[in-house]
């Protein structure tokens, strides 16, 4: 890829698999993603559990446990350095300053035995050279920047006497405390209440504005993606099958698991008699299908090419990619078939 | 026929039915103790006076944030735990005090679907006796019979005669929950109590278990009670929904009128606050402040009046009450109260 795009992108990604040794297997959860993120923007990952979208996010983290897990292949190129040959160390420099990661569960996310307030500066002690009172007083700042209510007072409480939605809020204070450039957000509202959760989907909207951070919003909620995504990456069984703007995505969308999926969520706006299903279940890491199209025996308009070729991610019309065989484009190259190198 | 004309006949065929589970001002209140004595030192009013009617048939859909009291009303109205005050009305017949042998023998009428497909599963028992239990639990037959019936069951709700000889680790979320609800209709019941029975899977599968829940109530002839705190799933679910905040019960009203015009500021609240998967569809969204208050120790007058955009000063002192503003439409709110 040309070097100039490295310089504009905040993140990219090629090329990458990772797996887990199951039984002295490498089996991958994550196979060719291919993604970038523009400054300021906020790019949807989105899919079913299983999909591969959380094992993505932390292997950009690199927070996978090693002794079971492994990058097998591919960059993650993040200011230009490829994150996957860092070291812990150098890692442990970029985490928490130049990308920081918002966890899904703020019950557990937050250490019962610490202060909110010695939490939030463990972060300004590592990375700077605060002294106590300036770390306390940014500390503060944030928290009010964050909404949340007599900060000065919360600062010196512990998680356990906080709401869900006000350690949510506190995760957020901690991630943002840097100004990072990317901000990987892992399911944040899945464990709060609706109106709890629109509470921090606007805050992160108003900090990502305020910051110019670009976010990377993993989910599984198609709402959510509609109200927050300017880019939607759809997920499934490890690969990408589609990436589009989010209205062209919910308006037209091209493959028909997306298709699917939009089609079997119950509507405020309508009623329908039946919902739209989709028959089975995603295939386990270990029972994936080697050759075609690993949606195959789940889609409604699977055909014979399917189960017999793999396709590959391929433009489908402007800005807009697709993996499936319904469009020409995305069969492989007769020269470069990929025969599953991975499960070498 | 005109549309108006239709809904009305539908109206007049709903009143027509029977009813089949009569609420009247249910309390659940849990003791808060403190000290080496175990004193009283107050209540969580978990459930605090709600009312309710199911018609036969139908599926009442109740609604609300975590902490709001839904599981525990579900709970109380199948006896799991003891109502504090009110009544519980099954089929004419109060069952709120009742217990040991009549208790037991009401029982086989009303059965639940629990959340977590797989915390409510036996690990160590196969499938097919799961879901037997509750037939051996009231009747006598041979094992053949039993076999064959639940093998029936199995079909019914989209699994295998196979999945008999299996274990619950065996099967996928959405597969389990189908186990649970084979095992909820072993006995044929006439109501079935389902808590949240999909958030706890994925888009694809939740559509899967909501159709079949819907074919089954055709097929049987079911009440559905169907607690969940997503609003979408509880529209395209019920009939009627009442929306609960803080163990009180709000709003009561036909699944259109509360999506097209939610009366309570709560409700308008929630109905806005469900991000729309409509990227074109920009709406104005009212953002409530604050979380939900601790129901040990709720406000006093309306127990919204702490987050409610449009409290009055007399919100803090007056507790509405749930009142018919418009036809089939209950809501409890002191902006209706003149009116």
């Amino acid at each position: 890829m040309p070097q100039e795009q490295h310089d504009q992108n905040v993140l990219d990604i090629n090329n990458l698999h990772t797996g887990f040794l199951i039984d002295g297997e490498l089996h991958h959860a994550v196979v060719d993603v291919n993604l970038s993120v523009k400054p300021k923007e906020v790019v949807c990952v989105v899919g079913e559990s299983g999909c591969g979208k959380s094992v993505m996010s932390l292997s950009i983290m690199n927070l996978l446990p090693k002794i079971n897990s492994k990058i097998s292949k591919g960059e993650i190129i993040f200011n230009g350095e490829d994150l996957t040959q860092k070291t812990d160390e150098e890692m442990n420099k970029v985490r928490g300053k130049d990308i920081s990661m918002i966890f899904q569960e703020p019950m557990t996310a937050l250490n019962p035995v610490f202060t909110v307030g010695s939490q939030l500066q463990e972060v300004l002690f590592n990375h700077t050279d605060m002294s106590k009172q300036e770390a306390r007083e940014r500390g503060i700042d944030l928290l009010k920047q964050v909404g949340i209510p007599r900060p000065e007072k919360i600062i010196d409480e512990y998680p356990h006497q906080l709401s869900g939605g006000m350690r949510q809020r506190i995760m957020i204070a901690i991630s943002i405390a840097l100004n990072p450039k990317l901000l990987i957000a892992d399911e944040p509202t899945t464990a709060l209440d609706v109106t709890v959760q629109a509470q921090i989907l606007e805050l992160m909207k108003a900090i990502q504005e305020k910051e110019d951070m670009a976010i990377m919003l993993i989910t599984h909620d198609l709402g959510v993606v509609a109200e927050m995504a300017d880019k939607v990456i759809v997920m499934y069984a490890g690969k990408i099958v589609e990436t589009a703007n989010v209205v062209d995505l919910f308006t037209e969308p091209k493959h028909p698991y997306t298709k699917s999926m939009i089609s079997s969520i119950p509507r405020m706006d309508e009623q329908k008699n039946k919902l739209n299903t989709i028959d089975g279940i995603v295939p386990s890491l270990k029972n994936m299908p080697h050759v075609g199209c690993r949606f195959a025996d789940r889609c409604p308009k699977a055909f014979d090419d399917c189960t017999k070729i793999t396709p590959q991610l391929a433009k489908v019309s402007d800005d807009h990619e697709a993996r499936c065989l319904l469009y020409d484009a995305c069969y492989p190259d007769t020269s470069s078939i990929e025969k599953e190198e991975v499960n070498q | 026929m005109s549309q108006h004309t239709v809904t009305v006949n539908l109206e007049r065929e709903r009143q027509n039915k029977e009813t089949l589970l009569e609420i009247k001002n249910l309390k659940k209140y849990y003791p808060v103790t403190a000290g080496f004595f175990k004193r009283k030192i107050g209540d969580i009013k978990a459930v605090d006076d709600i009312s309710l009617t199911l018609k036969k048939g139908e599926t009442f859909g109740l609604v609300g944030e975590s902490g709001c009291g839904k599981s525990t009303a579900g709970r109380t109205i199948l006896r799991l735990t003891d109502a504090t005050e009110g009544q519980i009305i099954f089929d004419g017949r109060d069952i709120t005090n009742l217990s040991g042998e009549k208790l037991r023998d009401i029982r086989k009428n009303f059965q639940m679907v629990f959340q977590d497909p797989y915390a409510s599963l036996n690990s160590k028992m196969m499938v097919g006796h799961i879901i037997d239990e509750p037939i051996r639990n009231y009747t006598k037959q041979s094992h053949k019979q039993l076999e064959a019936e639940v093998k029936e069951l199995l079909n019914r709700v989209g699994l295998r005669e196979e999945d008999y000889y299996k274990y619950p680790h065996e099967f996928s979320g959405g597969q389990r929950q189908r186990i649970g609800i084979a095992r909820a209709l072993a006995l044929n019941p006439k109501l079935i109590v389902a808590d949240e029975p999909v958030s706890a899977l994925d888009v694809s599968i939740q559509s899967q278990v909501l159709n079949l829940l819907q074919e089954l109530q055709d097929e049987f002839d079911l009440t559905y009670l169907f607690i969940a705190h997503d609003l979408s799933v509880v529209k395209h679910m019920s009939d009627r929904i009442g929306v609960m905040y803080l163990g009180r019960m709000v709003e009561v009203s036909d699944k259109e009128d509360i999506y097209k015009e939610p009366l309570h500021p709560y409700t308008q609240a929630l109905t806005s606050a469900i991000p729309d998967p409509n990227p074109l569809n920009k709406k104005e969204r009212i953002i409530l402040e604050g979380d939900v208050p601790s129901p040990q120790n709720p406000p006093s007058g309306c127990v919204f009046h702490t987050r409610c955009p449009m409290a009055m000063p007399k919100c803090k002192e007056v507790v509405p009450q749930l009142k018919e503003v418009r036809p089939n439409r209950q809501v409890a709110c002191l902006l209706y109260d003149e009116k």
